[in-house]
């Protein structure tokens, strides 16, 4: 029972890391290929079905876990179960402009017949008569089992065998020839690194990511095709200009929010003239708390930017004058039509500005960046400024609060 | 103040000044002159970098300017907006150096050592990042004395007049 177990937990992760690997073997195919016009599709006539330049090629994926991987050889499962949906697929195929590709991440010996398979232009004659002779060996033995009363050998391979032999010798040369092996191909874990590794226009410090975001895209779209959201076939020039994309976004700086989700550690004090800006305009106790979290996120952002790179505190600071401008213009409103007021409407209104700040500023100064979404660095940079006195909520916070400096 | 105080705290001259100190101390070990102005601000912004920190791994003051460029081409990527966007904070160093008198500017624009001395409990106390900084800064200093001239260096680094 543990043994069986084992081999079923084991049997379910290779299984789902050979369909990955159809996946990532598709986008590795379509980023090596330098014809424009390619198009890709998984899960139709085979595994992977690609074409380019007005050719097909059918790609069976062999794909192994193990740390020495199995060899393939004429008596090899995968080769016969490969050669049974090939031959399937004849009626659907014109040969001469197709080629049969066999991936497996084994390899093969030098002296197999099977090598001649690893060039497209070899004589396949001998391989044919050894294939045949294989097959017809298995044919016969499971014959013979049969008539000892045996149990069936080669059950795994004999469906292969018998339509290979179902076919005429001159379609059983004519298939071989437009087959072709790829012996030792790279692991699921190793064709990442190696997609990467074909894009030389891209800086090669940005490869990694490039290759990273690539494929989380890819492993969108094949989803999206197999649940039926989009079409089957994917071409080269969605692939490029997604990758146009993502150097693009790297290239220009993109800066990404990266405290959207992270809240500040519970022992945390801000600068005590955060608090007594809102107190001045008799701020609730929700409008202090959020007014502190939002700080903290800002004003880690802003540190992690500039130990980054110390350029960005011009950036920062261009930034801060807009947030400045927007205060300002509203502030000054504020200050003309509160002059005869009391002071409890005077609260009023600056309260009304303190949350502005919050619930409006966000979406009405333009974001520091083209494309930042996330609401905490406006928010919390007003509270940074409020801080500095450059920034206040009460119309006369500059005197209340501004002369203990 | 002109800057919100968490940029002046992150990119304050004192810092920044200890950092020039290492830079001028180091340079001034190959080319008892010192460094042109123009070459700090240059190192500065460079040693301040926390994203270019991975390219000073594995090197030594006798990896040298053009061994490293070769290693770590993407330093001169974007550096002509990285050195001009630093520019204030790089003169604030000075300044703060110069009123110090942990520097001195000489004849010609050179840069000095003064004769104040840094505090060495202050530079050990220093957290691991704040420490790499001034690290980067000595190693620069020393690569850009054996580099050459100061436009020699302006010139490997791909930032011509």
């Amino acid at each position: 029972m543990g043994k069986d177990h084992t081999s079923k937990e084991h049997s379910a992760e290779g299984a789902a890391l050979g369909f990955w690997y159809q996946s990532f073997y598709a986008l590795r195919t379509l980023v090596m290929l330098t014809t424009d016009d390619a198009a890709i599709g998984v899960e139709q006539l085979d595994d992977v079905e690609l074409k380019a330049d007005g050719q097909t090629l059918l790609y069976q994926l062999k794909h192994s876990i193990s740390a020495v991987p199995v060899s393939i050889t004429i008596k090899s499962t995968s080769l016969w179960r490969t050669m049974k949906v090939w031959i399937d697929a004849l009626p659907s195929l014109n040969l001469a402009e197709t080629t049969l590709h066999l991936v497996t991440v084994g390899g093969i010996s030098a002296e197999s017949s099977l090598s001649a398979l690893t060039d497209l232009e070899a004589d396949r004659s001998d391989l044919v008569a050894a294939m045949t002779a294989e097959a017809n060996r298995v044919i016969e033995a499971r014959q013979a089992a049969a008539k000892a009363n045996k149990a069936l050998p080669y059950a795994d391979r004999v469906h292969g065998c018998a339509a290979f032999l179902g076919l005429s010798e001159p379609e059983r040369l004519n298939l071989l020839r437009r087959v072709q092996i790829r012996p030792d191909s790279p692991t699921v874990a190793e064709v990442e690194q190696e997609i990467a590794g074909h894009f030389h226009i891209v800086l090669p410090a940005h490869r990694p990511a490039v290759a990273t975001r690539l494929i989380e895209w890819w492993d969108r779209q094949i989803v999206y095709a197999l649940c039926g959201e989009r079409e089957r076939v994917i071409t080269r020039a969605e692939l490029q200009a997604q990758i146009m994309a993502i150097v693009a976004d790297l290239e220009q700086g993109k800066l990404v929010p990266e405290f959207e989700t992270v809240s500040q550690p519970e022992d945390y004090q801000p600068d005590s003239m955060l608090a007594r800006q809102i107190e001045l305009v008799k701020g609730k106790s929700f409008d202090l708390e959020r007014a502190i979290r939002e700080e903290w996120k800002a004003r880690e952002q802003r540190a992690r930017w500039l130990a980054s790179n110390p350029a960005m505190a011009t950036r920062i600071t261009e930034y801060d004058h807009i947030l400045r401008e927007h205060w300002a213009d509203r502030h000054a409103e504020m200050v003309d039509s509160c002059a005869a007021l009391q002071d409890d409407e005077k609260c009023a209104s600056g309260l009304n500005l303190l949350r502005w700040t919050h619930n409006d500023a966000p979406t009405t100064v333009r974001p520091i960046a083209e494309g930042w979404g996330a609401a905490y660095y406006v928010r919390g940079s007003y509270q940074v400024l409020a801080i500095n006195l450059k920034v206040g909520w009460h119309p006369e916070y500059e005197n209340v609060l501004g002369g203990e400096k | 103040m002109r800057i919100a105080h968490d940029v002046y705290a992150e990119t304050n001259p004192a810092f920044c000044a200890s950092a020039l100190v290492e830079f001028t101390k180091t340079y001034a070990s190959v080319r008892p002159d010192g460094p042109e102005t123009p070459a700090a601000y240059l190192a500065l912004p460079i040693a301040l970098s926390g994203e270019l920190a991975s390219t000073f791994t594995g090197t030594n003051k006798n990896t040298g300017l053009l061994e490293w460029l070769e290693r770590s081409p993407q330093v001169q990527v974007g550096l002509a907006k990285r050195v001009n966007a630093s520019l204030d904070i790089v003169t604030e160093a000075i300044r703060f150096g110069c009123f110090t008198q942990l520097l001195i500017f000489g004849e010609g624009a050179f840069l000095r050592l003064g004769d104040k001395k840094l505090k060495p409990s202050a530079i050990s106390a220093l957290g691991d990042e704040p420490a790499q900084t001034i690290k980067r800064a000595g190693r620069l200093g020393h690569w850009f004395a054996t580099a050459g001239s100061t436009r020699t260096v302006f010139d490997m680094m791909g930032i011509t007049a």
